[in-house]
């Protein structure tokens, strides 16, 4: 479990300084099958809601990886969309802001020790890389690997989260990727690449 | 009355009724807007982020709510982009990244709080019921006070993204000023002060020092930001996007203050909010139609345009700036008057002056948009077209 966690925060750090659409996909459906082995691992102990939780996190992570290839070969760019920061930059705010966060957050009662520092440094490679990324696709990474932190948090609860609030999450996550896909395409479609740094019109 | 799942509080009827009348209105008012143009998915999207904002406030679990109100996220960023330009596109997109966001931090707090709630052993039905508003209130005290602060926080700064609170309000003017009309009121009259009111059922529920200070300190943020827009001339669905923010300042504000004055004055702020806020983008509908140049440019003249229209308008800023005897001046005062006995008096001092400073801007720019000299009238645009293809029909889309 603790192994799978570092692997998980390893790979969004890897997310973080990819450069290509391609590598950054592989790295989430990586991470993803990580957190939810992880899960698997852990069912045998919890309840049966638990383990269709952990079910639903493993089709949730072969749904994501499939539906985000297909954006990404539906919208070829000719060459990577360049982020503002270089890849070590990148880097160094993320490790600069994971470190802050567990510095200033305090041991939390319920919650394995191991498990809320991986989970806080994963949501914040996840915000790093919506916040430091213009690629869109890229972007959406960025929020499904925050949201692969709520999971790793979700499962070290002693006996899990809620089970409705598990399943009704993935749901809502799915929508939401479902939709931010749709963004993808009309922006590409519009402006023949999926560079969000593009849309610039709104400024007071 | 509790009923399970659902709770029947005062809030809830007064937010229930709000919502349910907003969303009646939006959807009577659709057909104005969508004259001539394709309707595709609009009126399900519309549907799905009504029926959200029904069940958000009479909701008793802390969990579920927090999953309605993800699940507005996806109906309401593509209505936002529901025109398909370029600047809706980049209004949407903005708006769906930031307060997921800001969700996902949120849900990191509750997962936090559950932990939190499992440890202290206390005995609820199942699972899920440790998040009930009433659990929470009753064992929220057993938490230690390092877990419970830092949930709080994750939880209050999360909400805050999606409520529009400075600072992290950014998506706020663009959504507001690019979304349909309609859905422009449904955002602002709607989804802002229900999510608001999920915030405070929490604050109540775990009654932290901490949570008060947080809502004075978003609120008077978003006063601060909010009134130099306001004293600038700006297309009208953005100012209107302005003075949302300096409402829900205001709320945030009374809220902060705590005082029976203050909350009796943030009831009546809410209602008196949504039906001069509603009231102000459904008279937007022509004034875009018209001008081709309204969603970039300060209103002018909308008088020598549409009488009737000019009239909603005026009515609605009239009340938005808080003119007596607007229910939103009375409700100002009690909230002011409450912060007074709270003893509050920096907050009264700052949140008074800024609502000066807002009213002041609010009356010059409703003067230039209704009376000014009218702008070259230019024949209705086909309106809207093109919309954003949510279909997966790729090709059908502009």
């Amino acid at each position: 479990m603790t192994t799978a966690m570092w692997i998980a925060l390893a790979l969004g750090l890897g997310i973080v300084v990819a450069r290509r659409r391609s590598m950054a996909i592989g790295l989430i459906a990586l991470q993803s099958a990580f957190v939810s082995a992880a899960a698997l691992a852990l069912a045998p102990g919890r309840s049966v809601e638990f383990l269709g939780a952990a079910i639903v996190l493993v089709l949730k992570a072969v749904l994501i990886t499939l539906l985000l290839w297909s954006a990404m070969r539906r919208t070829r760019e000719a060459k990577p969309v360049r982020a503002g920061i270089d890849p070590m930059g990148r880097l160094g705010v993320t490790l600069g802001a994971v470190l802050v966060v567990n510095l200033l957050v305090p041991p939390l009662a319920g919650v394995d020790a191991v498990a809320q520092q991986a989970s806080l440094a994963l949501v914040c490679a996840g915000l790093a890389t919506v916040v430091l990324r213009r690629a869109t696709i890229i972007q959406i990474i960025g929020l499904l690997a925050t949201e692969n932190g709520l999971a790793l948090a979700a499962i070290s609860i002693p006996g899990g989260a809620p089970a409705v609030i598990e399943l009704g999450a993935l749901f809502d996550v799915l929508l939401v990727v479902a939709v931010a896909l749709a963004f993808h395409d009309r922006i590409y479609r519009l402006l023949g690449t999926g560079d969000s740094a593009l849309l610039r019109e709104l400024r007071d | 009355m509790t009923d399970g799942w659902f709770l029947l509080d005062p809030a809830a009827v007064i937010f229930l009724a709000m919502n349910l009348v907003i969303g009646a209105c939006s959807l009577l008012v659709s057909s104005r807007y969508l004259a001539g143009a394709r309707r595709r998915w609009y009126y399900g999207g519309l549907l799905a982020f009504w029926a959200a904002l029904l069940l958000i406030p009479v909701v008793s679990n802390l969990g579920v709510a927090w999953l309605l109100i993800e699940g507005t996220t996806a109906a309401s960023a593509a209505l936002v982009a529901y025109s398909g330009h370029q600047r809706a596109l980049e209004a949407g997109w903005k708006y769906l990244v930031l307060t997921t966001a800001g969700l996902t931090v949120a849900l990191l707090g509750v997962l936090y709080l559950d932990a939190g709630l499992t440890g202290t052993g206390y005995q609820v039905a199942s699972p899920l019921s440790l998040l009930d508003w009433s659990s929470l209130h009753a064992a929220a005290g057993l938490i230690p006070n390092d877990s419970l602060g830092v949930a709080t926080v994750l939880i209050l700064v999360g909400l805050a993204g999606k409520v529009g609170w400075a600072p992290v309000h950014q998506w706020l003017p663009d959504a507001h000023s690019e979304a349909p009309a309609p859905v422009s009121a449904l955002l602002s009259a709607s989804l802002l002060p229900t999510v608001m009111l999920v915030a405070w059922r929490f604050e109540q529920a775990v009654a932290t020092a901490q949570s008060q200070r947080l809502f004075l300190i978003f609120g008077l943020a978003s006063l601060v930001v909010a009134v130099p827009f306001l004293l600038r001339p700006l297309p009208m669905k953005r100012l209107l996007a302005y003075s949302s923010l300096e409402h829900m300042g205001l709320l945030a504000v009374g809220i902060g203050f705590g005082s029976p004055l203050a909350l009796l004055g943030v009831a009546v702020h809410v209602v008196g909010h949504a039906a001069a806020k509603a009231l102000g983008f459904y008279s937007t509908i022509p004034l875009y139609h018209a001008q081709a140049t309204a969603a970039r440019r300060p209103a002018s003249g909308l008088a020598h345009l549409d009488r009737k229209a000019a009239w909603c308008l005026g009515i609605s800023l009239a009340a938005l700036s808080g003119l007596p005897p607007s229910p939103l001046f009375i409700s100002e005062l009690l909230i002011l008057a409450g912060g007074v006995a709270a003893h509050q008096y920096f907050g009264v001092g700052l949140t008074a002056i800024l609502l000066a400073l807002g009213f002041v801007g609010l009356a010059h720019q409703s003067i230039e948009a209704l009376l000014g000299r009218p702008r070259k009238l230019i024949a209705p645009r086909p309106h809207p077209t093109k919309s954003i293809d949510f279909t997966g029909q790729s090709g059908s889309a502009a």
